[in-house]
């Protein structure tokens, strides 16, 4: 058999591997090894295994993943996730859909803290779901507002996904995280937007709740304060060169520790728990892509990304179908794997065909977590869908679908707008030196 | 007398023992955190910078990710594609499982016996990091040791497949 044969193969068996249920790091390192060991070596396999480990454990820019996980899960157990969610509820809850409004804006501004679509599900649908039963909100509407909200966690700054895009892409950072912020506040109001018409057309399903005087609506926002400063600490040192990113998220996870301290927030309990489910999660991270390293060496051996590249490049077609394809593909595919997974598993194919196309590397890291975000909220495969699940057990999945299904659109249209005009996103990288 | 081997004090052994790792693994984490602000602190305000911060930082990870790696198999909080599995039948899904877990014994047996081979090379050739010289031999072993706490979760999930063979559910 040829390198490109075995190549495929692995990849056939790597998809076989996925389907019976094994981690999805678990499986790209062992396919990996394997074929290492078929086509070199097993001892320069097994060797390559362990350093790959090592490597990837060891990797000084790899901590800025762990450094931003705890800055999300400490600011989660500071309670600031509350106080946004009371000045949104007193500038819009009186609205009629206000309270939809109010989570928009919430989860808008806990995205500006943390990096994770589950961990603002998790956070925002605690705080605005009972709020919105209170009030006979339809639990529709309620569910996919918190769930297709929660979204523009890896949008806005700062996000999971663009560090791990920017590690396997060699790209800064700082430029994606700037990249994010003009999609992520279209994002924000044309959701917000989507809940606006959709009380418009059915009253019922979103009534007004109860009403604010203007001097409560100025009081309340002192609530964003917090939030303000450690937006402005972390990214503003980062986008302004101040600190690299691992600083960066080292100064927001301690900020955030100390407001929580300060408040009185965080007790010794919720520490604890906010710091074992960081090191968990960043372990889950570094495994996916130690997990990839290994295949992508496989991979390399095989030449199968640059005959890859070159195909697609002869293709008969324009580079924009080429890239509607590429989106297409990721729709569909994060329909059936988690959006980080996805994104870790295939950039080293789909990206050097990017740069073949002569895209921006910048503008395609947005349009992939937008396109990632379509994912985590559709079925089968839905993360933030199953995440709010766990929270309101007693409504129905296919309720949390429907409900997500009229939110989709606002997604949809921003990546549009996005394809049409990538200057938004390319905007802000200019002025960042990071 | 000699007492027969216990299951459930082995499981109970190497999930306690999963868990303290995971503790320390968080330890090293924020230790991460505070050697990054100290470094940060020192050099933009007392132009001093934390010397080796940049060192004790990946090292601290490593620490905290190869130790969190048994938990976070127990916790299940690595990605796996769940959704063809739980619509097999349990018999089906039963084989399935000792397959993944099998293969997972194999992945994490390498990376055990790689891990402490690697070690004993670092120690032989005396390899230091580069500013404040910390041996690196250990943090292999550590590497090794996770592969061993990995493996003997899966081989834990294939005793405990292989108990409830007879069970309809």
């Amino acid at each position: 058999m040829t390198p490109v044969e075995i190549g495929v193969l692995g990849i056939i068996l790597l998809l076989f591997l996925f389907l019976l249920g094994m981690p999805v790091s678990f499986s790209m390192a062992f396919i990996g090894w394997v074929g290492y060991c078929y086509l070199v070596s097993p001892e320069a396999g097994s060797k390559l295994l362990i350093r790959d480990f090592f490597t990837m454990f060891a990797s000084y820019p790899l901590s800025v993943i762990a450094a931003f996980v705890l800055m999300g899960n400490y600011a989660f157990a500071s309670g600031i996730s509350e106080k946004l969610y009371k000045t949104a509820y007193d500038l819009f809850g009186q609205l009629k859909g206000g309270l939809t409004v109010a989570t928009v804006v919430t989860s808008a501004g806990f995205a500006a803290v943390c990096g994770s679509t589950s961990a603002t599900v998790a956070t925002i649908g605690k705080i605005a779901l009972p709020e919105m039963k209170k009030y006979k909100y339809k639990d529709t509407l309620a569910t996919g507002c918190i769930a297709t909200s929660a979204t523009l966690g890896i949008l806005i700054p700062p996000s999971t996904i663009f560090i791990v895009y920017g590690i396997l892409t060699e790209q800064s950072i700082g430029k994606l995280f700037i990249a994010g912020v003009i999609p992520g506040i279209i994002l924000a109001f044309l959701l917000a937007l989507t809940t606006i018409l959709i009380c418009y057309i059915k009253p019922e399903l979103g009534p007004p709740g109860p009403k604010t005087t203007w001097w409560q609506k100025l009081m309340a926002l002192k609530g964003v304060i917090e939030a303000i400063v450690l937006f402005g600490m972390t990214m503003g040192g980062l986008f302004a060169g101040w600190f690299t990113p691992t600083q960066a998220g080292s100064i927001g996870a301690a900020g955030a520790l100390l407001i929580g301290l300060v408040k009185r927030k965080i007790s010794w309990k919720s520490f604890l728990l906010a710091t074992k489910d960081g090191v968990l999660t960043s372990c889950m991270i570094l495994f996916l892509i130690t997990g990839a390293t290994v295949f992508g060496h496989f991979m390399a051996i095989t030449r199968i990304p640059y005959l890859l590249v070159n195909s697609v490049k002869n293709l008969p077609l324009s580079p924009a179908a080429i890239l509607s394809l590429i989106c297409f593909f990721y729709i569909v595919g994060g329909c059936f794997m988690d959006a980080m997974a996805l994104v870790v598993l295939t950039i080293p194919f789909v990206y050097p065909i990017i740069l073949k196309l002569g895209y921006n590397p910048i503008w395609f890291g947005v349009i992939i977590v937008l396109v990632s975000e379509l994912g985590v909220v559709t079925p089968p495969v839905g993360v933030n869908v199953y995440v709010l699940k766990g929270i309101a057990p007693d409504i129905p999945l296919e309720t949390i679908f429907k409900g997500v299904m009229p939110f989709l659109g606002a997604i949809i249209l921003t990546l549009i707008i996005l394809i049409s005009f990538p200057e938004l996103a390319t905007f802000l990288p200019r002025y960042v030196k990071w | 007398m000699k007492k027969p081997f216990s299951f459930d004090k082995f499981r109970d052994f190497t999930f306690l023992l999963s868990n303290k790792l995971s503790i320390i693994g968080g330890v090293a984490l924020f230790c991460m955190i505070l050697v990054t602000c100290f470094d940060v602190i020192g050099t933009k305000v007392f132009k001093k910078p934390f010397s080796g911060s940049y060192e004790i930082v990946f090292l601290a990870q490593l620490i905290a990710i190869a130790l969190s790696s048994g938990d976070t198999l127990i916790y299940g909080r690595h990605v796996h594609v769940e959704i063809f599995v739980m619509k097999m039948p349990v018999r089906l899904r039963k084989i399935v499982s000792f397959v993944v877990s099998t293969l997972g014994i194999i992945l994490f047996v390498v990376v055990a016996r790689e891990g402490f081979l690697y070690s004993v090379s670092l120690k032989t050739a005396q390899e230091v990091t580069g500013t404040v010289k910390i041996p690196l031999y250990p943090f292999a072993f550590i590497l090794g040791i996770s592969g061993v706490i990995v493996a003997l979760i899966y081989l834990i999930k294939i005793i405990e497949l292989l108990n409830t063979k007879g069970e309809k559910k």
